[in-house]
Order: C-alpha cells, then sequence, then structure tokens
C-alpha cells in the first residue's frame, strides 16, 4: 500500500467521526417542540392574559370608571354630527369590527392623516397614546381628531353646543357632571370658534373671554372623559396562546400540543429567544409602550417621523395633560409626564403596539408601510439603518426562510375578540 | 442540510449562553431591603420598593436609605439617578428624580423598566464633596 490511499482514508475516518459527534450533539440538545424550560415557562407566563394587571386608574379623568359616562362616552363615539360635514364620527377611523383599526395604511377621513389608525383595544393601560406618545391620556387624545382638518374637522365650540343641545345627551351629561352650562349666549359664544389653523374660527376664539373659554375647554375635556370611560371597555379576551399558556403552565404538555401546532410551538421559542421580540412586545399585551426606532422606512414621498422627539414637546404643551387645569389628577398622580424622559434616542422613536389581533389590523407600523406580517418579520431580519435617529434593533435576526413562517404562525395565535359585550361595539340602540 | 444543522446547534449555543447569562444575572439580583456599598466604600444604600415585586412596565418609586461607611445616616446629599441594561446598551424609559427625606431617606420617582432582563441603577451620591457611585443590580 502506499500513502496516496491511505491518506483518503484516514480523511473518511476523521470525517465520519466528526459527523457522528454533531449527530451525538444534537441528539443530546434536542427537547421535543413544546418541552419548555423553566426560564421559558416563567417568559410564557408573563405574556399570558391571566397576568395583566387590574385596568390601571386614570386618575386625570374622575368619571373613566362610571358606567353612566361609558354609555354617553358610546353615542358620542359613533356620533356622526360631531364633524365639520356631519358624516364623520370616532368610528369612522376606528372600526369595531376592524378591532378599532380602518384598514388603510393611513387614516383618512374629512383629509389625509399622517400616520396608520392604531387600535384602541388595551389602550387603557397605555401611558401614552398616538405613535408618538403626543397625549398622555385616552380623554386629551379624544379631543384632538374633533378639531382635526384632516379628521371630524371641527373646532370645540360647535361640538360643546351640539352635544348640549340634543336633550338626551344634555340629560346623561347633567346627571355625569352635575352642571349644565349656558351657551346660548351668542355675543359670549359664537357658532364657532377654536384654537387652530382655521382663521375665523381661531380669531373667533381669542375674542372670547378667559372665562369663557374655559368654560367651553371644561366642557370640550368632558366630552373626551366619557369618550375615554367608553374606550376603556375595549380589553382583549383569551386567544389560542392564552389557552396554550394555561395548558402548559398547568403541566398539561398534552393538551398543549393539541391547541398549539408544532410551527406554532417553535414560532412561540423563536419569539422569546432568537427573534428577540419580547424586548420590545413584553408583558400580556404584547407591548410595553414604549418608543423605540426600529428603522422603519419612511412612507414613499414623506419625511422621514420624527416620532417621539417632537410628541413629548407637544404632550408638555398640551392644555389638556395631565398636570393641566382640566385635568382631575393632582401633581403627584402625574408620574409618566412628570418622569418622562428626553434624549437623542427619541429621534425617530415610535410607540410599540401591541400584537394582539393582528389579523384584523394590517397593514402595520405607524405609516402603514408594511403590508403583511411577513415584511414585518424581514424587517427586522434585515435589519436596515435608520433614515434619521438610530436604529435600536440593528442586529440582523438572521432568521430561517422557515423560521419566518412559525414566528407568523405563532404571531396569528394571539387574534381573539374583544372582552365587552357585544352591544359596546355598535351605536347605542335609541331610546 | 448541514446549514441548517449548523444552525440549530449554534442556536442551542445561543440558548445555552442565554441561560448561562440568565443564571448569572439572577446570581447577582438581590432582593429589595439589601443594602449596596458604593465603589469607594464611602457609602451604603438599601432601597425599598413600592413595587414588590418590581415587574416591567409599571410606573413607581423607591425609597431609598443612604449612610456612610460607620452606617450614619446622610442626609440632605445630591444624588443623581441613572440607569440602563448594559448588554442592550440603553439608558431608563423615565427621567426619574429624588426628593430628600430626613434621616438618610430619599424618596426615588418615576421609576419605569420597559424590559425583561438584567438592569442597573446607578447613584452618585454627592455629600458635602465626598462623591461616590452605588450600582444597584436588579434582575427583572
Amino acid at each position: 500500500m502506499n500513502v496516496n490511499s491511505r491518506l483518503p482514508r484516514i480523511l473518511k475516518i476523521f470525517g465520519i467521526s466528526v459527523i457522528a459527534l454533531v449527530l451525538i450533539l444534537l441528539v443530546l440538545a434536542y427537547r421535543p417542540p413544546g418541552a419548555w424550560r423553566e426560564d421559558e415557562l416563567s417568559l410564557i407566563r408573563s405574556l399570558w392574559l391571566e397576568t395583566l394587571s387590574p385596568l390601571p386608574a386614570s386618575p386625570s379623568n374622575q368619571v373613566a370608571a362610571d358606567p353612566a359616562a361609558a354609555r354617553l362616552g358610546q353615542a358620542l363615539f359613533f356620533d356622526k354630527r360631531l364633524s365639520a360635514n356631519g358624516e364623520i364620527s370616532c368610528a369612522f377611523c376606528h372600526r369595531p369590527e376592524l378591532r378599532f383599526t380602518d384598514g388603510l395604511d393611513k387614516a383618512r377621513a374629512l383629509g389625509s392623516s399622517r400616520r396608520n389608525t392604531p387600535s384602541i383595544v388595551g389602550l387603557g393601560w397605555s401611558p401614552w397614546l398616538y405613535w408618538d406618545g403626543r397625549r398622555d391620556s385616552l380623554w386629551s387624545q379624544s379631543l384632538s381628531p374633533l378639531e382635526d382638518p384632516a379628521e371630524q374637522g371641527s373646532n370645540r365650540m360647535f361640538i360643546v353646543r351640539q352635544v348640549l343641545a340634543d336633550p338626551e345627551y344634555a340629560r346623561q351629561y347633567q346627571a355625569i357632571f352635575a352642571e349644565l352650562p349656558d351657551f346660548s349666549d351668542t355675543s359670549r359664544f359664537p357658532l364657532n370658534a377654536g384654537p387652530g389653523l382655521d382663521p375665523e374660527w381661531d380669531a373667533a376664539w381669542q375674542a372670547m373671554r378667559i372665562e369663557d373659554q374655559y368654560m367651553v375647554n371644561t366642557v370640550f375635556a368632558n366630552i373626551g372623559k366619557v369618550i375615554e370611560a367608553y374606550e376603556r371597555l375595549m380589553v382583549p379576551s383569551p386567544s389560542r396562546f392564552d389557552a396554550y399558556a394555561e395548558a402548559v403552565l398547568s403541566g398539561n404538555a398534552d393538551l398543549g400540543r393539541e391547541i398549539f401546532s408544532n410551527d406554532e410551538i417553535k414560532g412561540l421559542r423563536l419569539f422569546m429567544g432568537k427573534g428577540r421580540c419580547m424586548e420590545c412586545h413584553n408583558g400580556p399585551l404584547f407591548t410595553n409602550f414604549e418608543f423605540h426606532n426600529t428603522g422603519i422606512l419612511s412612507y414613499p414621498g414623506d419625511l422621514p417621523d420624527r416620532g417621539r422627539i417632537d410628541g413629548l414637546r407637544q404632550v408638555r404643551a398640551n392644555p389638556f395633560n395631565c398636570l393641566g387645569q382640566y385635568s382631575d389628577a393632582s401633581a403627584g398622580q402625574c408620574q409618566e409626564l412628570t418622569y418622562a424622559r428626553d434624549g437623542v434616542e427619541l429621534i425617530g422613536a415610535l410607540k410599540t403596539p401591541s400584537l394582539r389581533n393582528l389579523a384584523d389590523t394590517a397593514p402595520y407600523m405607524h405609516k402603514g408601510q408594511v403590508r403583511t406580517l411577513a415584511e414585518a418579520i424581514d424587517h427586522y431580519n434585515r435589519a436596515p439603518f435608520a433614515m434619521i435617529g438610530h436604529n435600536e434593533a440593528e442586529n440582523k435576526l438572521r432568521l430561517l426562510p422557515f423560521e419566518k413562517r412559525q414566528l407568523e404562525a405563532f404571531l396569528l395565535t394571539l387574534d381573539s375578540s374583544i372582552a365587552a359585550d357585544p352591544r359596546w361595539l355598535e351605536p347605542p340602540a335609541k331610546k | 442540510m448541514m446549514s441548517a444543522l449548523f444552525n440549530q446547534a449554534r442556536t442551542m449555543l445561543y440558548l445555552l449562553s442565554y441561560a448561562v447569562l440568565l443564571l448569572a444575572a439572577q446570581s447577582v439580583s438581590a432582593a429589595a431591603g439589601d443594602s449596596y456599598s458604593s465603589k469607594n466604600g464611602r457609602f451604603r444604600v438599601s432601597y425599598q420598593s413600592q413595587l414588590n415585586p418590581v415587574v416591567i412596565n409599571q410606573i413607581h418609586a423607591w425609597q431609598l436609605h443612604v449612610t456612610d461607611a460607620d452606617g450614619r445616616p446622610v442626609t440632605g446629599a445630591d444624588i443623581a439617578v441613572k440607569g440602563g441594561m448594559p448588554a442592550h446598551n440603553h439608558g431608563l424609559a423615565t427621567s426619574p428624580a429624588i426628593e430628600p427625606g430626613d434621616n438618610g431617606d430619599y424618596l426615588l420617582q418615576g421609576l419605569r423598566f420597559h424590559m425583561m432582563g438584567y438592569w442597573e441603577l446607578n447613584l452618585t451620591i454627592n455629600d458635602d464633596g465626598v462623591r461616590d457611585e452605588v450600582v444597584i443590580p436588579l434582575t427583572l
């Protein structure tokens, strides 16, 4: 035998041993899907709807938990008369059948809005409202669309008169707030007035006495407060994931495998591990309600969104914020506003949305730039540079094609109906 | 095929190192009420969280108690607060502030942790020119 024929044999033996070693390692390392370690089970528990904290109080709104306020809020939420053309209610964009979104990339009402319509399900837990957090309560948020020329396009004087001119609304308002202001004197209270872009309405507003402006603002704020009382009822019900979590957390892995497919189980593992999704989409609502720049590209034709850096400035200046004179909170109760952070990381940062109910809430991201879940997952796989600011999720996930499909399969298990009685999801029956 | 195997092996390694990190982090995290010495030993700080256990995504306050090396309360010191997750290179989600009290007590308000994992809170204490830093580790 010569050296030449021996060498390949050594190589062959070496190759076989390497393969055998790899196989042994793989067998040792393999865990069947659904056999969760303790630390993974505690992560699953942290996402389980059952562990959601009770709905936090809304100290700036004394009627937030008042059922009578929620009933009036429901009527106002669906009332088209609260708009410049009499055709656009809150529900025009926040459609209950789409989990209170509109299915569009960017909202369209009287005009075109800058951003995607967010769901209101679960927002009672969110310290900040809007993609950039430019409001700090549901009630102050709900006032903005009423006066936004691209949305309901009205003004606060028109709105408060419209509401109190309805005898049924006036009766309910008086029962809730124990007062019924009189705006019938048109020399003090013009038909249309409100600060903003419309020069006539703005001039009429500036010409009003401070105490009359205060009277109007108080009713205007109260209208927001009853709408908040209604919106706080929109909480998610348990999804298929929650049934799975309940099964595996009670030690019933077999039941778990009946509820979840293999792909969904593997998708959950990716969600908690390699996908790094839980860095922001954490807790039972799958969001930390915090602001992050994740390098989502600008909408074609738009400048990059400055996000939270502008939103923080706006919420601090907003007269209807938690520290303002229309808030029912003491200063010590406005913790989020008082201790909000500044900083360059807020440039291009937008609020983490919940991942519950993704099937009904496409397209995604702040301008609806991302049409499908597959595209969204692909975005984090590619981790592009941010156009402004810095992409916090800058490390490519390197998910393989089958892993992307598994992650998507898991995300779709988070769908569920709204836990509120269905009669809340439509305009109230006329009496 | 080989790349898939390689990937799986890598995933295992990743998970393994993650678990090791997690365990390591847990071993340094201490229960509320423990006290922490400053880097140069000038101060000791203990805290009591308003939220017990501390959980993510809820704004809350901590009661701090500061003493000197001999255990005497340090009252009226300037305390600057910073914090963040060293592994993720980011700071706190909020800008907390200190309200001084009596007898070495201070109220630390406006804390909210927005991610699970290992956090550090850095308190820079300045008491009449004596300056030192305390690191409080915390795993959520």
